[in-house]
């Protein structure tokens, strides 16, 4: 019970964190990883910085 | 023959369960529509919604899907093809569809639906479920298909490439005007709900350091780590409307924040301003991850509150208003019923999200479905909800609230006596206790929507907590609101900026360079401008702004929906599928006549209550008779180039949305008749080498 009480805990955070754009960076490194084996990854605070301002060049929001 | 037999009995057992779902969903349809009684309870329209939506959503989303569209799950969309790890990402359905539900919720549905039950219930909900299952949903989940078969393009690129220059360069100016109108009209409602009550500014006020120290935290104290740093800023925000009682209560601080609706609206637009020009990290982004939250997260709320409490609705089915002669916007049922419900049913903004960022997400095509479709059905049932909230006030309530005072008198004596009058008692005393209740001074003409929707979601919320607690719930509404209407503000006067500069950049190729400082204040203070100047306007209209601008809205609004919908129309019949066209091509029909008729009301018409022209001629000819007292003759001038703008505007919107029709019209005349166009933009098949989960 606790186990499980634990881990919907746990994907309730993560869903969370998908919405808000906090799983991200764990994409961008799977990704560097599977297709650029090559290129070194940025730090998670450059990447967050970059993708920010990115982000917000489009409609992001309805009224 | 056991497997075949067990297989005609679980088919036995859906038709059984679907012809259920009918007789209930069309015995509450039909219980809401006939009830003629003193009042009817809100889980009729919880019931009714729900049927109609699951009915939509299992047949007709279903035909869409499989009969029009023709989804390919073995096709790869453009977040597997383009994989880059930041834009195009495969991802979950669900989580897809949480990112595009937060991005098209805004408080469109829920101003809209409060401003509507002027008319009563009835009107207003039939719409939103009849036009959202047959228009909305339809033209998000077409829009967001047609955008992943064209490798995630936006609705601009897609009208330019399947419709040519002119209606791609009319999508584009539609989409700036639009966006001008809208910020305008939201910084007025969020400048009704704060003048002259201190409480709501204060905690309104609170939220930008809130922010600001939100987006220090994400980018130096704990880079990235977006949960922690919005979690902290919720609690903040809980603390921060709590805080503003404190400073109701003091006598000093109070006087800090009371402010007459101009100066408001002044501040509002030195904000607006900084936002454009800020660095996003520092307060646009932060503000949009603490909105997100607050959003999904109070939309649920309301959602079980209403379902424990089913509270009962006060406002009769149908007002004598219908003819056009309501206090809070001029104008008979139809159209201005659809116009003023807007986003709840159909929102031509829906259109840029869906071709947007979420057709970049979706890892499966047959998942649009669900995301595009199943989207917009949620974003109705908000309008559903709004409404009810509307209807839980006694309609003497409702109406003393939302009327602006040159309507029906700036006195409460006199507000109350002509309200009465039509039908609605209501009292002095009645409405000075509930002000008092919701710590507030005054509840009179609080114009816009969203304090009469804050007290009716207050009015829910305390009976869940035990019948107190009403004035903090209150402002806990009102900061909601507030918060992702400054949200819209911000990202839409920043998204505004970005098309002004790629317009000008043509010109002057200078201006074009997002990085060129000079070249980012001009255009964001040009922006500004425009729609600081209806907002300043609107407080200073003795109507009180929302009943010319939120009619603007609504057309604008509706006639981005006309655009999107000429866009599918058009691939739909050059995908020979011409004789599926319809399921857009009536969507499409209906919102012409609709926005039409409006615009051509609010321009032409005879009464000066409804139309520009009117309104204009019939002040200057007591200003020139010298029949105006002096307050009103010294503001005539101002007004009536004010009415021939407005005028303008309404007409710009309809020249665009004709011309885009007549391109629309022209191209399929032309494929009809085998003639050559512009072939379809569609990506080539590629097959997905993904798992389907």
């Amino acid at each position: 019970m606790k186990h499980r009480i634990q881990r919907a805990w746990r994907a309730l955070c993560a869903s969370l964190s998908y919405l808000n754009g906090g799983a991200a960076y764990a994409h961008y490194c799977r990704h560097l990883r599977t297709h650029h084996d090559d290129a070194p990854p940025l730090s998670r605070a450059d990447f967050f910085r970059q993708e920010q301002q990115r982000r917000w060049n489009g409609v992001r929001r309805c009224c | 023959m056991d497997f075949k037999r067990a297989q005609t009995g679980s088919s036995q057992l859906s038709s059984l369960l679907w012809i259920t779902v009918a007789i209930v969903g069309a015995a509450a349809v039909g219980g809401i529509a006939l009830s003629r009684g003193e009042s009817i309870n809100s889980l009729w329209f919880i019931v009714a919604a729900l049927c109609v939506y699951a009915i939509a959503y299992r047949f007709y989303s279903l035909f869409i899907a499989s009969k029009v569209l023709l989804l390919d799950p073995t096709r790869a969309t453009p977040a597997e093809r383009f994989s880059d790890g930041r834009d195009f990402v495969p991802t979950n359905r669900w989580i897809v569809f949480g990112h595009h539900f937060a991005a098209i919720a805004g408080p469109g549905p829920l101003i809209g639906p409060t401003l509507a039950a002027q008319f009563g219930y009835l009107p207003g909900t039939l719409w939103i479920l009849i036009g959202g299952v047959l228009g909305g949903c339809v033209q998000d989940f077409v829009i967001l298909f047609f955008s992943i078969r064209r490798n995630g393009r936006s609705l601009g690129q897609m009208a330019r490439e399947e419709l040519g220059p002119i209606g791609g360069a009319a999508a584009t100016l539609g989409v700036l005007t639009i966006m001008i109108i809208l910020i305008a009209v939201l910084g007025l409602v969020v400048v009704n709900a704060m003048k002259h009550s201190p409480w709501a500014t204060s905690t309104v006020a609170a939220t930008i350091p809130i922010a600001v120290l939100v987006g220090v935290y994400l980018r130096y104290l704990r880079p990235g780590r977006v949960l922690e740093g919005s979690v902290l800023g919720v609690v903040l925000l809980m603390a921060a409307v709590v805080g503003g009682g404190i400073v109701d209560h003091d006598p000093v601080l109070r006087g800090w924040f009371d402010h007459e609706a101009s100066p408001l609206a002044l501040m509002i637009i030195a904000y607006g301003f900084c936002a454009a020009v800020l660095p996003v990290w520092l307060l646009l982004a932060p503000r949009d991850y603490l909105s997100t939250f607050m959003k999904l997260g109070t939309i649920g709320a309301l959602a079980v509150a209403i379902l424990i409490m089913r509270p009962t609705m006060h406002m009769p089915a149908l007002t004598p208003f219908i003819d056009g002669s309501g206090p809070i916007f001029a104008g008979p049922l139809f159209p201005f019923v659809f116009i003023t419900i807007a986003c709840g049913a159909i929102s031509g903004f829906h259109s840029l999200i869906s071709s947007g960022t979420t057709p970049k997400l979706i890892a499966n095509e047959a998942d649009a479905r669900m995301i595009g479709y199943g989207g917009m059905l949620m974003e109705s049932f908000v309008a559903i909800m709004a409404m009810i909230a509307a209807c839980v006030l006694e309609p003497g309530v409702y109406f003393a609230v939302n009327s602006p005072a040159g309507m029906v008198g700036a006195a409460p004596a006199a507000a109350v006596a002509t309200i009465s009058g039509w039908g609605f008692p209501v009292t002095v005393e009645q409405m000075d206790v509930l002000a008092r209740e919701m710590g507030e001074t005054s509840l009179f003409a609080r114009t816009g929507g969203a304090p009469s929707l804050a007290l009716g979601m207050a009015n829910i919320f305390s009976k869940l907590s035990g019948g107190g607690l009403l004035a903090l719930w209150y402002h806990f509404a009102i900061m909601f609101e507030a918060l992702f209407i400054l949200t819209t503000l911000d990202a839409g006067t920043r998204v505004a900026r970005f098309m002004l500069q790629d317009m000008l950049g043509n010109f002057f190729p200078r201006l074009g360079k997002t990085s060129w400082y000079p070249g980012v204040i001009l255009t964001s203070t040009l922006v500004v401008a425009a729609w600081g100047y209806f907002l300043y306007q609107g407080t200073r209209d003795p109507l009180g702004g929302i009943n010319s601008m939120w009619p603007l809205f609504g057309i604008a609004n509706q006639m981005l929906a006309a655009i999107a919908l000429c866009v599918a129309t058009t691939i739909l019949v050059k995908s020979r599928q011409a004789h599926h066209a319809l399921i857009t091509g009536i969507p499409l029909l209906w919102l012409v006549a609709v926005t039409s008729t409006a615009a051509w009301l609010k321009i032409f018409s005879p009464l000066q209550r409804l139309g520009f022209l009117a309104h204009a001629a019939d002040l200057q000819t007591k200003l020139d008779a010298g029949q105006l007292p002096a307050g009103l003759a010294a503001q005539a001038p101002r007004l009536i180039f004010n009415d021939s703008l407005n005028a303008g505007l309404t007409l710009l919107f309809l020249v665009i949305a004709w011309v885009v029709v007549f391109e629309t019209a022209r191209t399929c005349v032309r494929v009809l008749r085998g003639a050559p166009t512009r072939p379809l933009a569609e990506a080539p098949y590629v097959a997905t080498a993904m798992e389907r989960p």
